[in-house]
C-alpha cells in the first residue's frame, strides 16, 4: 500500500499543478489579454516556481523522517487553490491601468496567483523521492517509476483540463474543486504516517524489513 | 573518440538534410487555388505566420495565417481605376488621393510579377460585404446625415484586421467614417501598412474636425476597450472580426463580460457587429457542433445587455434564401443592439438594407472572372483548381454554348453565373487545351487537372465582383429578414433564465446555446 501511496500522491499534485497552468491561462485573459506575454508569463511562473519548490522540497526532505511535513505542504496549496477564486480577480482588477498595460504586468499578475500554489506542489516531488526510497539497490527505478506517475499526472491534468474541465465547469469551481481535492489529499498524510526508511536501516535490514511501520498505524 | 566522431556525423547529417530540404513557409498552389498565385510578402509573428497571396487570374490579394485565407481583397477594380472613375463620378473623390500622396510602390523580392498590387476597395471575401448593414441600420448616426448613408458620419471601432478588405468596404460607403483598427499583431499591421497603398493612405486622411479616417492600434481588444476606448466612447458601431488561425474566435473575445465591456462604450443607439463562423443545425457529416458558436453568440449578446440581435447568415452562390441550409456551416453577421432591430420596430433601417446597393459607382460587366472548374457531382466537391477561361482562347465561346446554365432558384443570386456539362467529349476538350496551354508555356498543371480522379462533370463560372458583392448583400438581407429564423429571440428564445424558459426551449432553433462568460470562455472549445 506504501508505494500506491506514494505514487497516488504524485499523480494528484502533477494533476492540479497543469490544470491549474491551462486554466490560469484562461482565468487572466479577461485582464490582460492573450498576447504572447500571457503565456511567456504563465509557463514561466509555473517553471520557476518548480525550481524553488525543488530547492525547498529537498531541504525538507532530508529533514523528514515522516510523511508530516508533505500532508502540510499539500494542505498548503490546497488553501491557495480553494481562496483563488475570492481574491483571484479582485486582485487583478486591483491592479489598475498602468500594470494591466504594462508588459510586465502579467508577470506580477501570474507570480502573485500562481507563483506559491505551484511552488508548494513543487516542493512534493523531492520529498516522495524520500519516502519511496527502500534501498540503494532499487533507488533509480523507485524515482524513475514516481517521475513517471507524477509526469503521467500531468499529462491527465492538461487534458483533462482540456477536453472535460473547461468545457463542463466554470474556472473558479474548477480550481476550488482541486483545492478541496488537494486537502483532502494532504488531511489523509497528516492521518497516515508513512515513515522514511533511512539508508542506515535499509543497508542493515535485508529486504524483508524495509518498510518499517511507526507503532500505531497501518499503511 | 570513434563513438565521438559518429556523433558528430549524424549530426551534420542531420542538419545538412534539414536546411537543404525545408518546407517553405507558405504554400502557394494548394489544394484548389488557381495555378498563377504568387507571394508578394511572407512574415513571422508571434502569433501566426503571415504571407500576402495574389492570384491575377482569380483576381483576388489575400492574406493568409498560416496558409488559411483569413481575408481577400479584389486586384481589381484596382485603386489608380477607382481613382481613374473618380473623375466622372464626384462621389468617388473621398477616395482619390492628392498628387504628392501617391505612394511608391516598392519591388518585393518575392514578387515574380512584373507589378506590383494596387488593390481598391471591392472584396473578394463574402462576408465583408455585409460591414455597411451595421451603419445603415443605425437609426440615430442615419437620421443625422438626413437619411443619406454618404453623409453618415459613424465612429467605428474594428477588432481584427486581417488583409483591411472590411475597413476598405466601410471606408468607400462611408466617406465621413473615422475608423479605429485594433489588432493584437503588429506584424499583421505592417503587412498591411506595407503593400495596401490605400490602407496607408487613409491613415494619412483626416475628417473635417480633425479625426482621422483610419487608425491602427496593436493592442489587446480587451484591454483596449477597458481603458482607451472607455476615454474615446461612444463609438457607433464595433465590428468583432478577430480569429485565430483555424476559423477560431479567441475564447476571451466572446464573452458575456467582453460584450459588457463593448456595450460600455458603445452610443445607445450604436451595435455591435460580429463575424461568426457557425450553423444552425448539426451536420452530421462534421464532428464539430458550429451551430453552438453561432448559438452562444447570440445568447452572449443578449445577455450582456444587447438585448436585441439579428442575424445576416452570409449565403453561397448557389444557396437561395428559400432553400436556406441550416446545417452548412457559413459566415454569419450577427448584428446586437440595446435598440430593436427587427423589420417591425427598425422600419427605416431595413427600407435602407433593401434600398442598399453596394458600390453603387461601379460599373458591371467591367471586372470579371470567367474559369472553368472540374466537379465531383458524386460528392458533391469541386475536384480541381479554378482554370481561367481565356486558357480555352476561341474554345471558350462554343463551349460555354454548348453548356447548360445553371437553374437556380428564382430569388437566388444573379451572380456569380455558372454553366454546367457532363458531356465526356466536351470535358475532353477542355482538358487537351489546359495541358497544351500550361504545359506549352513550362507551367505547372493546376491541381486536379492533370489526372481524371473523380471529376464527372464541368462547370464555367462567370464572376463579375460588382455584380456578385451586391448580389451577396441582396440575398443575405433578403434570407434575414424572416424573423421566425433569424431573429434573436427565434434562434436562442426570448425569456430568462427559469422553469419557463425551459418550458419553452423545444420551440427554438438552438435550444442549448451555451452562455459564454469568463468563468465559461469555451467560444474555441465548441468550434473543434
Amino acid at each position: 500500500m506504501r508505494l500506491p501511496a506514494l505514487y497516488l500522491t504524485s499523480i494528484i499534485c502533477g494533476f492540479c499543478m497543469m490544470a491549474l497552468e491551462i486554466l490560469g491561462g484562461r482565468f487572466i485573459q479577461p485582464i490582460f489579454g492573450s498576447s504572447i506575454d500571457v503565456w511567456a508569463a504563465i509557463i514561466s511562473v509555473f517553471i520557476l516556481s518548480l525550481s524553488i519548490g525543488y530547492v525547498i522540497g529537498g531541504r525538507i526532505a532530508d529533514r523528514a523522517r515522516t510523511n508530516q511535513p508533505l500532508g502540510w505542504l499539500i494542505i498548503g496549496a490546497g488553501i491557495f487553490y480553494c481562496l483563488m477564486p475570492w481574491y483571484g480577480t479582485p486582485f487583478m482588477e486591483a491592479l489598475g491601468e498602468s500594470v494591466h498595460t504594462a508588459r510586465w504586468g502579467v508577470l506580477l499578475a501570474a507570480l502573485v496567483l500562481y507563483l506559491p500554489p505551484s511552488l508548494l506542489l513543487g516542493t512534493v516531488s523531492p520529498i516522495l523521492v524520500k519516502l519511496v526510497f527502500t534501498g540503494a539497490d532499487k533507488v533509480g527505478s523507485t524515482t524513475g517509476t514516481l517521475y513517471a506517475v507524477g509526469s503521467i499526472g500531468n499529462v491527465l491534468g492538461i487534458l483533462v483540463a482540456d477536453y472535460v474541465l473547461l468545457k463542463y465547469v466554470g474556472l473558479n469551481a474548477n480550481i476550488f474543486s482541486m483545492g478541496v481535492i488537494l486537502g483532502v489529499l494532504g488531511v489523509a498524510h497528516l492521518l497516515i504516517t508513512i515513515a522514511a526508511t533511512s539508508p542506515a536501516a535499509a543497508a542493515a535490514s535485508q529486504a524483508p524489513a524495509a518498510a518499517t511501520a511507526v507503532p500505531g498505524t497501518t499503511v | 573518440m570513434k563513438s565521438a566522431l559518429f556523433g558528430i556525423a549524424a549530426m551534420v547529417a542531420a542538419a545538412v538534410t534539414g536546411y537543404t530540404l525545408q518546407d517553405e513557409p507558405y504554400r502557394l498552389r494548394a489544394a484548389f487555388q488557381a495555378a498563377d498565385q504568387a507571394a508578394l510578402d511572407h512574415r513571422d509573428s508571434p502569433y501566426s505566420n503571415i504571407t500576402w497571396v495574389a492570384s491575377a487570374d482569380e483576381n483576388y490579394l489575400q492574406l493568409r495565417f498560416f496558409d488559411r485565407v483569413e481575408g481577400g481583397v479584389c486586384l481589381h477594380p484596382s485603386w489608380g481605376e477607382l481613382i481613374a472613375l473618380a473623375g466622372k463620378d464626384p462621389h468617388l473623390a473621398h477616395l482619390v488621393p492628392k498628387p504628392e500622396e501617391l505612394p511608391k510602390l516598392p519591388a518585393g523580392p518575392m514578387w515574380p510579377y512584373s507589378w506590383l498590387p494596387d488593390p481598391g476597395t471591392v472584396s473578394n471575401s463574402a462576408y465583408v460585404r455585409l460591414f455597411p448593414a451595421g451603419v445603415l441600420l443605425n437609426q440615430k448616426v442615419m437620421a443625422a446625415a438626413g437619411g443619406d448613408w454618404r453623409a453618415a458620419a459613424p465612429r467605428v471601432m474594428v477588432i481584427g484586421l486581417g488583409s483591411g478588405i472590411g475597413i476598405a468596404t466601410l471606408a468607400h460607403h462611408f466617406p465621413k467614417a473615422a475608423i479605429t483598427v485594433v489588432d493584437i499583431d503588429q506584424a499583421v499591421i505592417d503587412m498591411v501598412r506595407d503593400h495596401y497603398p490605400l490602407m496607408r493612405w487613409l491613415t494619412t486622411q483626416k475628417l473635417a474636425d480633425g479625426t482621422p479616417r483610419l487608425r491602427f492600434v496593436a493592442r489587446d481588444a480587451r484591454q483596449y476597450l477597458q481603458y482607451d476606448a472607455t476615454r474615446e466612447k461612444p463609438y457607433d458601431l464595433i465590428v468583432l472580426d478577430a480569429y485565430t488561425s483555424g476559423s477560431t474566435i479567441p475564447p476571451h473575445l466572446m464573452t458575456r463580460e467582453f460584450f459588457a465591456q463593448c456595450a460600455a462604450v458603445l452610443d445607445e443607439s450604436g451595435m455591435v457587429l460580429a463575424n461568426v463562423i457557425g450553423s444552425y443545425e448539426r451536420d452530421p457529416q462534421s464532428p464539430g457542433d458550429k451551430r453552438l458558436v453561432t448559438g452562444g453568440a447570440v445568447r452572449t449578446f443578449r445577455a450582456a445587455g444587447l438585448a436585441s440581435v439579428w442575424n445576416f447568415p452570409i449565403l453561397s452562390s448557389n444557396e437561395s434564401p428559400g432553400s436556406f441550409n441550416d446545417t452548412r456551416q457559413r459566415n454569419n453577421i450577427v448584428i446586437a443592439s440595446r435598440r430593436k432591430l427587427s423589420p417591425h420596430d427598425n422600419v427605416g433601417g431595413w427600407e435602407r438594407l433593401r434600398g442598399f446597393t453596394l458600390y453603387p459607382e461601379l460599373p458591371l460587366g467591367t471586372w470579371m472572372t470567367d474559369s472553368y472548374i472540374l466537379i465531383d457531382s458524386e460528392h458533391s466537391r469541386y475536384a480541381s483548381a479554378w482554370v481561367p477561361a481565356s486558357v480555352l482562347g476561341a474554345t471558350d465561346a462554343k463551349l460555354r454554348a454548348r453548356m447548360e446554365p445553371e437553374k437556380n432558384a428564382p430569388d437566388a443570386m444573379t451572380a456569380p453565373r455558372s454553366w454546367r456539362s457532363s458531356d465526356r467529349e466536351l470535358m475532353d476538350q477542355v482538358y487537351t487545351a489546359v495541358a497544351q496551354t500550361y504545359l506549352g508555356q513550362h507551367l505547372p498543371l493546376p491541381k486536379g487537372w492533370d489526372d481524371r480522379g473523380s471529376a464527372n462533370a464541368l462547370e464555367r463560372r462567370e464572376s463579375d465582383w460588382v455584380a456578385f458583392a451586391r448580389e451577396t448583400f441582396r440575398v443575405s438581407v433578403a434570407t434575414a429578414k424572416d424573423s421566425n429564423k433569424h431573429s434573436g429571440e427565434a434562434l436562442t428564445g426570448d425569456l430568462p433564465e427559469g422553469p419557463e424558459r425551459d418550458a419553452m426551449v423545444p420551440n427554438w432553433i438552438i435550444p442549448d446555446a451555451p452562455l459564454f462568460t469568463d468563468q465559461m470562455p469555451n467560444a474555441d472549445i465548441y468550434n473543434n
